[in-house]
């Protein structure tokens, strides 16, 4: 009699323990280190042979461990079919106990019948909501007498199982929509910069767009101003003549005044006459060298005196030359004459001087040359300017390349002076040494020449 | 006692008519008019004129318009343009076509109108 009453008390020791710690804040833990810490425990203490939780499939009808012992410890899980064993009277309904010979009533169970069980005590476990989610089992391999007492044990477990089951799954749901939301995030992320991307190199094509339009805008001024200033010209040109045909009239009486009274004029009077005529000369050529650049034909087969031409632009330049740069002049002998166009060949000779005097910075000097070779004439024009580089020579022909601030200059002359040479079956050669000269040498064919 | 030749001289502006006149008196009779249709009548009314000189730029009728127009009545005679530095299409269509003799300089250039004047009569 004291030895059972020893053996029941060091059960219901065991027990009571159990259920302490149950109850403790030690077991206190997420995740599936509580099922399995209870299940060892229990199978500890209860003496089982088998104990373990199992969950629900979506449709009830399987279940699948998520913590098994034995009495050597955790084993591996399984997934068994509800049919025909006894968790299907568990499932949902009242905990369920067969105290021995369980496999006479589950004769199915192949289960029950090869792990050799006798005893079975199982509890249904229910998430917040009251639905039943998953059980919890211990089995026997002997019977149970007082299996009332364990199923009993079982149920204070149950609720704290059954919650610890749910908090599981909301914690993996948890989890799982976090990883979502952040899979999201950086899909959307990469999106945005995707478009930020997108958005740059539209802008900065934007930008370089609006430049261009406004570069562009600048170089139709020019012309726009060079057509406005032709007409302009012109019509002051046509305006000279006559007053500038009153002053040569009247200087021409004033001289035939004197020679025809026989009275010779005082020195200071023929100077007086003679500053007359030279001044109406001088207007005379300037006008007539600006009507030279409004010609509007388009006629190739003019008969042009490249000397004149060269001096008509000089005449034109003049003021910018004057008083800081030394011009010298080294023509050949011989006229030269080219069938051309007119004004075409004074807009180029016009252009390639402009360009020397302002490579000039303070002072300096221009050589304009020309000699005759056999067919052709060469034309030399060397400024002591501060020249072009070498990477930038090859590119002084393309049309819009300029030096100048914007505004200043289309970049369109030489490629125009180009386009000119090039109709008259001419070449155009630079020569360059930065910051110390450079040369023009044009060569264009002669048709009539007369040697001298 | 030969005659002296007649010129028409064609210009709006007063003091060149003077100096047309002055300048050719001693050689030649200068007749002058302000504008192409006063051009016309004294053409029409002189037969014995032996050159016209016309300016280009002149209100109403320009140059070349009178000269087409004077070509109707007296066919026969040389017609001098005077222009300016630029020979505009017109022009140079003008030269090309004969309707005039050739075109003179403005400002006047004696010398050269004298021996322009001079070949055209001997012709």
């Amino acid at each position: 009699m004291q030895n059972m009453d020893s053996l029941e008390i060091i059960k219901l020791r065991k027990q009571l323990k159990l259920i302490n710690e149950t109850v403790s804040n030690e077991i206190y833990n997420l995740g599936d280190s509580f099922f399995e810490q209870i299940v060892i425990k229990l199978n500890d203490a209860l003496g089982a042979d088998y104990t373990y939780i199992g969950v629900l499939n979506d449709e009830n009808n399987e279940m699948t461990t998520i913590s098994l012992v034995n009495k050597n410890g955790l084993m591996d899980n399984f997934s068994y079919q509800l049919k025909d064993t006894p968790f299907e009277n568990v499932i949902g309904q009242t905990p369920c106990s067969y105290s021995k010979d369980v496999t006479t009533f589950f004769p199915k169970d192949q289960l029950l019948v090869d792990m050799g069980i006798e005893a079975y005590t199982g509890i249904p476990l229910y998430n917040s909501k009251s639905v039943p989610t998953a059980i919890l089992v211990c089995m026997f391999k002997k019977a149970i007498t007082d299996i009332h007492t364990f199923e009993a044990l079982l149920l204070i477990f149950a609720s704290r199982a059954g919650a610890e089951l749910e908090h599981a799954k909301l914690y993996a749901s948890l989890e799982e929509h976090k990883n979502e939301l952040e899979n999201k995030v950086q899909e959307r992320t990469k999106e945005l910069n995707q478009k930020n991307r997108e958005l740059e190199l539209s802008n900065k094509e934007l930008g370089l767009a609006v430049s261009k339009l406004s570069e562009t805008q600048n170089q139709l001024i020019h012309p726009e101003k060079m057509a406005s200033l032709g007409i302009l010209t012109a019509g002051v040109a046509h305006e000279i003549n006559n007053p500038l045909n009153f002053i040569l009239g009247g200087y021409t009486g004033l001289k035939n005044y004197f020679e025809a009274t026989n009275n010779i004029a005082s020195d200071e009077i023929n100077f007086f006459l003679n500053s007359i005529n030279v001044g109406v000369e001088r207007a005379s050529k300037i006008i007539d060298g600006l009507n030279q650049f409004n010609r509007s034909t388009d006629s190739f087969e003019e008969t042009c005196d490249l000397h004149k031409i060269l001096d008509d632009c000089l005449i034109m330049l003049d003021i910018s030359i004057k008083d800081k740069i030394l011009l010298e002049k080294r023509f050949t002998n011989s006229s030269v004459c080219i069938d051309g166009n007119l004004g075409k060949l004074h807009q180029v000779f016009l252009n390639i001087l402009n360009n020397s005097i302002q490579a000039i910075e303070k002072k300096g000097k221009i050589l304009v040359q020309t000699k005759l070779l056999d067919s052709s004439v060469e034309v030399s024009i060397t400024d002591s300017g501060s020249g072009v580089s070498k990477q930038n020579i090859s590119k002084i022909l393309n049309p819009f390349y300029t030096t100048k601030q914007p505004g200043e200059g289309t970049g369109l002359g030489l490629s125009i002076a180009f386009s000119i040479i090039k109709d008259h079956n001419g070449t155009i050669v630079f020569e360059s040494n930065e910051g110390v000269y450079t040369t023009v040498i044009i060569n264009l064919p002669v048709t009539r020449n007369s040697h001298e | 006692m030969s005659k002296k030749p007649i010129i028409l001289y064609v210009d709006d502006e007063d003091i060149n008519q003077m100096l047309f006149e002055i300048n050719f008196k001693k050689d030649y009779t200068v007749i002058t008019a302000g504008n192409g249709f006063e051009g016309l009548q004294i053409l029409k009314q002189n037969p014995a004129i032996n050159i016209v000189v016309s300016d280009m730029r002149m209100p109403i009728l320009n140059g070349i318009e009178f000269i087409q127009k004077a070509k109707e009545i007296q066919p026969k005679l040389p017609f001098f343009l005077l222009t300016g530095f630029d020979i505009t299409p017109q022009i140079s269509e003008a030269l090309e076509s004969k309707l005039i003799h050739s075109h003179l300089k403005k400002p006047f250039d004696i010398e050269a109108m004298h021996a322009a004047f001079s070949k055209a009569l001997s012709l």
